[in-house]
């Protein structure tokens, strides 16, 4: 038998093997669906036949329902009756089967409805089984082949491409079973009505069916052509935005363009084409179909005048061929779809299907510990090719103790990185094998080494997620605490996981081993992070991603509190400390000098990106503040006169002058606008309300201590404060958002917990203000307790996609923290830190081999591939690899001491 | 400290006396005032610099680091320069600065700095006045300090 995870070549039998029961159920309520068509084609003859232009005489009556129902021949024919009848006038005749006919219209509609709701159903899961199955074959793909595939080529044949096969999984069997018995219901009872009209039906169906589809597989060809072109241009823009850097750097963005360009070209050369066939090939497709009633027009109303056929008969077969084309119609464009699909299907299939896969037992989910790999490490003659056969690294033989330290030493691709590669099966070797007290790497299943080896290299691609995340992913191998869930979701999710044959685990259960860790759970898992952080002298920059972040939404209990007694204690700190000159604490009633003028209109902070959404002087509620307090004229007349010296300041140096980066209060080409519309307001003329807002925003950003050019008087300082209060009472709605208020005896969710600590400004007027607020801060959190919810938000920071938002020495800190956190049993460490200087690189691998016994892994053997060599000195032993050679330990021994 | 009394300071530096007031106004501009509490340093010996300090305000001593200890070199007063040194040879600090009263100075970024000798002509050549100046004083106390050691070694 087959395994569960099939991809077959031909994607009908993709289809049938996980979907026949499903099928079948379809065919079976499609069959039942088929007499009731069969009743809605003949009602309409019988009305026309019977009580319209039958012959009746007056008072005749007519027994009907006497459930007189001419069954097709595969149901065994003949009549059955159920119900022996009624006595009906001809009007009664009339309207009760007029009733019936609605009925059966309608039974008819509600088993369509049915049959295309289970066709959907059908098809989603299959297109979720299709597409669960290539995710799963790309993370068994075999190591060497990641080197050739794209990855966004990759995602957009998962994503995009596999859509058809899912629509075409709830047709495959069940629409040409459908529609091939519908227009053979409706030729087989034009028959019936008359042979040779029949027979011309029959004849103009053969052609359609034959021909149309010979002609649109040319459209087939076109549609694999465009599929392919399009993927390699999602290829290709993936490309362009992985390697922006080189396009910047070298200027070819048009070259990017024009080649971008012309893939486009391509594309709409093919989908041209095609579309000019496929409206050829319709075009062809309507007109046999409606030359068809031409010839019953004329055949069959020649038969009617000569008698041979009655009217009833001839509107019969009429309505009857109505009901032909489309079902024809949709059984060719079945078949294209088929054609199409398959051509896709094996497109797909081609990129997924290889021999060398991985095998999903190797994956598979075990909630065993595994055992551990403690014992001697025997590398035996492992070597280890590229692609095109050079040896990388030749022939290598070696043990490693348990509990030893080695450090592997030589030039970058010397050979030691692919040693190290090869211990934690990253590349597959091309003989020898690594072996593990006796047992071999290759025949374990990835549950064993994944949990039991760690492994950090310089480079290590890191997902978007927070630094927790990203921590504990190398602990996340099963749901080691499942919760109990039940109800109506819980078994529809495990219903519907199973019928697409998704793993079931859930991603909501907390996946995290503590135990590998060695903490008791996750209450004392923040302290073991802390710890590996702290070996990779990460944690306090973690910490300050904390401190600088925004507070979350949610802060628990007490939080508030502790973050209020922290912002009383630092004040009484640098008051205790004689610093209190170094620092400004807002204060409601007092204009504070560090901050701007619109931060002390407003007793609160602008959100940076605000005034470039819509200026803030432009905002009802400012503005109406600004002329309730009579500040409007004040400011503008301010913000004047900072444009003037700036203008004149800075106005004639030449654009490409470095020192207009100085410029602060207006970006460098802003300095022409305000030139000129100085000019404009020159003289008290009149002042167009535009610049009386430009120059009002100069005014704004206006920090005395910071410019100083002498424009706040103690006046006016009063009256900004005293115009406070038209914002106390809370923001209005043009300002939501976009200013957050200072509140002395409550925390502001919008500004960073340090800002809600220090509560203030540093004066920065004094050279040594800002290092020591930095250690009074440092302190405060200490006593108040805070640094563990520092370090908590912290440990919440968000990485950012391929973890850009961190320096490239800090993500080499936090891939290393990770492969300590989970304690292998060997630690394999490929040039970890090549972002850091030599010092710090020495200090952490000291600190990392020494940690050893604070994390409880006395035993652990570690393999460190050194970026300097003069490191190894802190390792037990040290092998230097050379042109893929080990070298010889005896040559390279330290030399004997010269005897003098 | 306002920028205008700044001007009229800096324009009683021989460094900038030649230059415009609208110039100095930039210089000014792009400067920042810093203070600094009595004893504490402006600038330590063999740091890297990336500013130079015209005193404002108060006094200062620069000293250098030896064997023996440190000894003072020079010391500053109201509108003298210190620090163009490590800016202009992208050196370390070659001596410590520090406060021996309060000390308030204007801190010049070293990019401004470099424009403004590039710029102005006047200022490159008070530049190079001032470390001629400082150079012969160097001189001159090495001589000293060679006859002190040839004396003493004549002694022994």
């Amino acid at each position: 038998m087959k395994p569960a995870d099939e991809l077959d070549e031909s994607v009908f039998r993709y289809v049938w093997r996980y979907t026949k029961g499903q099928q079948l159920w379809l065919f079976g309520v499609l069959a039942l669906s088929l007499p009731l068509y069969y009743l809605t084609l003949d009602l309409p003859k019988r009305i026309v036949n019977g009580p319209i232009s039958g012959d009746w005489q007056p008072g005749q009556t007519q027994t009907l329902f006497s459930f007189f129902i001419p069954l097709p021949d595969f149901l065994g024919g003949g009549q059955w009756h159920v119900f022996e009848g009624m006595e009906l006038d001809r009007f009664g005749v009339l309207v009760a089967l007029s009733f019936t006919f609605l009925f059966f219209v309608i039974v008819n509609g509600l088993f369509k409805f049915y049959l295309s709701t289970y066709k959907g159903k059908l098809g989603e899961r299959l297109l979720r089984r299709l597409r669960f199955q290539l995710v799963d074959r790309v993370l068994r793909f075999p190591s060497g082949r990641f080197k050739q595939v794209r990855g966004s080529e990759i995602a957009s044949m998962i994503k995009d491409e596999t859509e058809p096969v899912g629509g075409f999984g709830g047709s495959a069997f069940a629409d040409p079973a459908l529609l091939l018995s519908q227009a053979l219901t409706a030729l087989f009872f034009i028959v019936l009505q008359n042979f040779w009209l029949g027979m011309v039906a029959g004849g103009i169906v053969l052609v359609q069916i034959l021909l149309i589809p010979r002609m649109r597989r040319r459209l087939v060809v076109l549609a694999r052509n465009r599929q392919l072109t399009a993927r390699i241009l999602s290829g290709r823009i993936g490309e362009v935005v992985e390697g922006i850097a080189s396009i910047r750097t070298n200027d070819t963005s048009n070259w990017e363009r024009a080649e971008l360009g012309s893939r486009l070209g391509k594309i709409l050369a093919i989908r041209y084409d095609f579309y000019q066939w496929k409206f050829f090939v319709n075009f062809l497709n309507n007109l046999i179909a409606q030359m068809t009633p031409f010839i019953f027009y004329l055949g069959g109303g020649y038969l009617v005048i000569q008698g041979k056929l009655d009217i009833g008969q001839l509107v019969a077969v009429i309505a009857a061929y109505k009901d032909l084309p489309a079902p024809l119609k949709e059984l060719i464009a079945w078949d294209q779809g088929r054609v199409d699909v398959q051509s896709k299907y094996a497109q797909i299939r081609e990129q997924f299907v290889m021999s060398d896969l991985v095998p999903a037992n190797t994956q598979r989910v075990s909630f065993d510990a595994p055992p551990r790999l403690d014992g001697e490490v025997m590398v035996s003659g492992l070597k280890v090719s590229d692609d095109a056969g050079n040896e990388l690294l030749f022939p290598t033989t070696m043990k490693l103790a348990p509990g030893e330290a080695v450090a592997l030493v030589g030039p970058p691709g010397g050979g030691g990185e692919y040693l190290a590669e090869a211990l934690v099966r990253l590349v597959q070797p091309s003989g020898g094998r690594v072996a593990f007290a006796g047992t071999t790497l290759d025949s374990m299943p990835d549950y064993i080494p994944g949990r039991r080896l760690g492994y950090s290299a310089s480079g290590l691609f890191l997902p978007q997620m927070s630094v927790r995340d990203a921590l504990t992913y190398g602990l996340k191998h099963v749901p080691m605490r499942r919760q109990e869930r039940s109800g109506r979701d819980e078994a529809s999710r495990l219903e519907e996981a199973r019928l697409s044959g998704n793993l079931d685990l859930d991603i909501r259960d907390d996946w995290i081993d503590y135990e590998a860790a060695g903490v008791s759970g996750p209450e004392t898992l923040p302290a073991r992070l802390a710890e590996v952080l702290a070996i990779v002298e990460l944690r306090s920059e973690i910490a300050r991603f904390g401190l600088r972040g925004k507070l979350p939404e949610i802060l628990t209990d007490g939080v508030s509190d502790q973050i209020l007694s922290a912002r009383a204690r630092f004040r009484q700190r640098l008051i205790e400390g004689g610093d209190e000159d170094y620092f400004e604490s807002f204060d409601r009633s007092r204009y504070s000098d560090y901050a701007s003028v619109f931060e002390n209109l407003v007793f609160g902070t602008a959100d940076p990106d605000a005034d470039a959404d819509q200026p803030l002087a432009d905002r009802p509620s400012v503005k109406a503040a600004l002329v309730a307090s009579g500040l409007d004229d004040k400011l503008f007349v301010m913000g004047r006169q900072i444009a003037e010296t700036l203008v004149e300041i800075f106005g004639d140096l030449s654009a490409d002058n470095p020192l207009l980066d100085d410029i602060d209060l207006m970006s460098p080409e802003d300095v022409e606008r305000y030139r000129a519309a100085l000019r404009r307001s020159d003289g008290d003329g009149k002042r167009e309300d535009k610049d009386r807002r430009a120059f009002q925003r100069l005014a704004f950003g206006y920090v005395e201590p910071r410019h100083r050019l002498g424009l706040l008087d103690a006046g006016l300082k009063q009256a900004i404060v005293a115009a406070r209060d038209h914002f106390a009472d809370g923001l209005g709605p043009d300002l939501a958002g976009a200013v957050s208020l200072h509140d002395p005896a409550g925390v502001n969710r919008a500004a960073s917990l340090q800002d809600n600590i220090l509560f203030g400004r540093i004066v920065t007027r004094y050279a040594e203000a800002q290092g020591r607020i930095n250690t009074v801060l440092a302190e405060t959190l200490r006593e108040s307790g805070l640094y563990d919810v520092v370090f908590d938000l912290g440990l919440s920071f968000d990485i950012g996609s391929g973890a850009k938002r961190l320096a490239a020495g800090q993500q080499q800190k936090l891939t290393l923290a990770r492969a300590l956190l989970k304690r292998p049993d060997l630690l394999v460490l490929n040039r970890p830190l090549s972002a850091l200087d030599g010092e710090s690189q020495r200090r952490i691998t000291a600190a990392v081999l020494k940690s050893r016994q604070e994390l409880g892994v006395d035993r652990q053997t570690i393999v460190w591939v050194l970026a300097h060599a003069e490191h190894a000195d802190l390792f037990d032993r040290r092998i230097t690899f050379r042109e893929g050679r080990m070298q010889d330990p005896e040559s390279q021994a330290v030399p004997p001491m010269e005897v003098s | 400290m306002l920028l205008k009394s700044e001007i009229d300071l800096l324009r009683a530096v021989p460094l900038f006396a030649g230059i415009e007031p609208s110039r100095l106004k930039l210089i000014a501009y792009t400067a920042e005032t810093v203070m600094y509490r009595q004893g504490q340093v402006l600038c330590r010996q063999g740091e890297q610099g990336d500013a130079a300090f015209v005193l404002m305000e108060g006094e200062a001593d620069v000293s250098i680091a030896a064997e023996t200890g440190d000894f003072v070199v020079a010391s500053l007063k109201t509108g003298d320069v210190v620090g163009e040194i490590a800016i202009l040879c992208d050196v370390p600090r070659t001596a410590t600065v520090t406060a021996k009263t309060p000390v308030s100075a204007l801190r010049v970024r070293k990019e401004a700095f470099l424009q403004l000798v590039r710029q102005f002509p006047e200022v490159a050549a008070e530049v190079m006045r001032g470390l001629a100046e400082r150079l012969s004083h160097t001189n001159a106390e090495l001589v000293r300090a060679r006859n002190l050691a040839a004396g003493q070694g004549g002694g022994r």
